[in-house]
């Protein structure tokens, strides 16, 4: 009886070797799945569950088009050129080397 | 051109070499660092000139191994910080909120429940100009604006911010994700007044 219980019990909690995670665990950690700060496993167990969640797909798309727009503006803009040279001199009229 | 320069005992050569190879390039990042945080050219200019002067200085100290950017980030920050405690002193007035909008501490985001009917996967962040984005950006309180521009901007991971904030990692995520929450508060009100996305009566 107890073994028959135990199987059940670990029949929902993997599936094809990969531990199922909640709704609510999915979308706390959803933010660290996009930025890519999960371990190996975690990407993996929540990115089987928004694979399969039709609840919680969505919000990842969301986010990721949020995320997207916010990486556009990223790159492009650099310190203005008088700006280096001012510093590149103050710090050579300090050190030997510079 | 800086100040008390007299005061510090001055490199090697070795070190100012060392300086040159890994400070100076992270000059653009701190550059775009400074603008996001002040908002402001003139401002950034001097809290790049004011933190490669201070980075210098302390460059004997510097910890080989230590990642560089955010070690100049986190002295950008703190030159930073102190320039507007000074000013806030002088005026007595507070120009950040600390009321936080608590539709942006719950789980469900707010935003993808108003704009779902009408742009479930929320094509109005790309309809978005760079200059809104960044103006958004302006509008955080200074403690989610560093952690946005750190993590969305300039693609630090969480230790980074952390380190550079001085913070523990799970500060940083919760000021992440407020961050985040506020700003696409904005974002969605931008889209909304330029008619990228019809209002919906769940966010009013």
């Amino acid at each position: 009886m107890k073994t028959l219980m135990m199987k059940l019990m670990m029949r929902l909690k993997t599936r094809r070797g990969v531990r199922v995670v909640s709704c609510e665990d999915a979308l706390s950690r959803l933010f660290e799945y996009l930025d890519g700060e999960l371990d190996q496993i975690s990407e993996r167990e929540l990115g089987e569950h928004f694979r399969i969640c039709r609840h919680c797909y969505p919000k990842l798309q969301f986010e990721r088009s949020f995320m997207e727009a916010l990486h556009r503006v990223r790159q492009g803009e650099t310190a203005p050129v008088e700006l280096k040279r001012r510093i590149t001199e103050a710090l050579r009229a300090e050190g030997p080397a510079l | 051109m800086f100040p008390n320069a007299d005061e510090e005992k001055g490199l090697s050569a070795e070190q100012e070499f060392s300086f040159k190879e890994e400070a100076l390039p992270h000059l653009d990042a701190v550059y775009r660092f400074a603008l996001r945080l002040s908002g402001s050219r003139d401002v950034a200019e001097d809290l790049v000139q004011e933190t490669f002067f201070r980075a210098h200085r302390a460059w004997a100290q510097y910890t080989p191994g230590t990642r560089c950017k955010s070690w100049l980030f986190t002295i950008c920050r703190n030159v930073f910080l102190r320039q507007r405690e000074r000013r806030q002193r002088h005026d007595e007035i507070l120009t950040e909120s600390t009321e936080e909008d608590p539709r942006t501490l719950s789980k469900e985001n707010p935003v993808f429940a108003a704009s779902r009917s009408d742009d479930p996967e929320g094509e109005f962040f790309r309809a978005l100009v760079d200059e809104e984005i960044l103006e958004a950006i302006r509008e955080l309180p200074e403690e989610y604006r560093t952690a946005v521009v750190l993590s969305d901007l300039e693609g630090l991971s969480y230790n980074e911010i952390a380190a550079t904030m001085d913070v523990p990692v799970g500060t940083v995520k919760s000021r992440l994700f407020r961050g985040r929450r506020q700003l696409q508060t904005r974002l969605y009100e931008y889209a909304v007044s330029m008619g990228h996305i019809a209002p919906r009566s769940g966010m009013e």
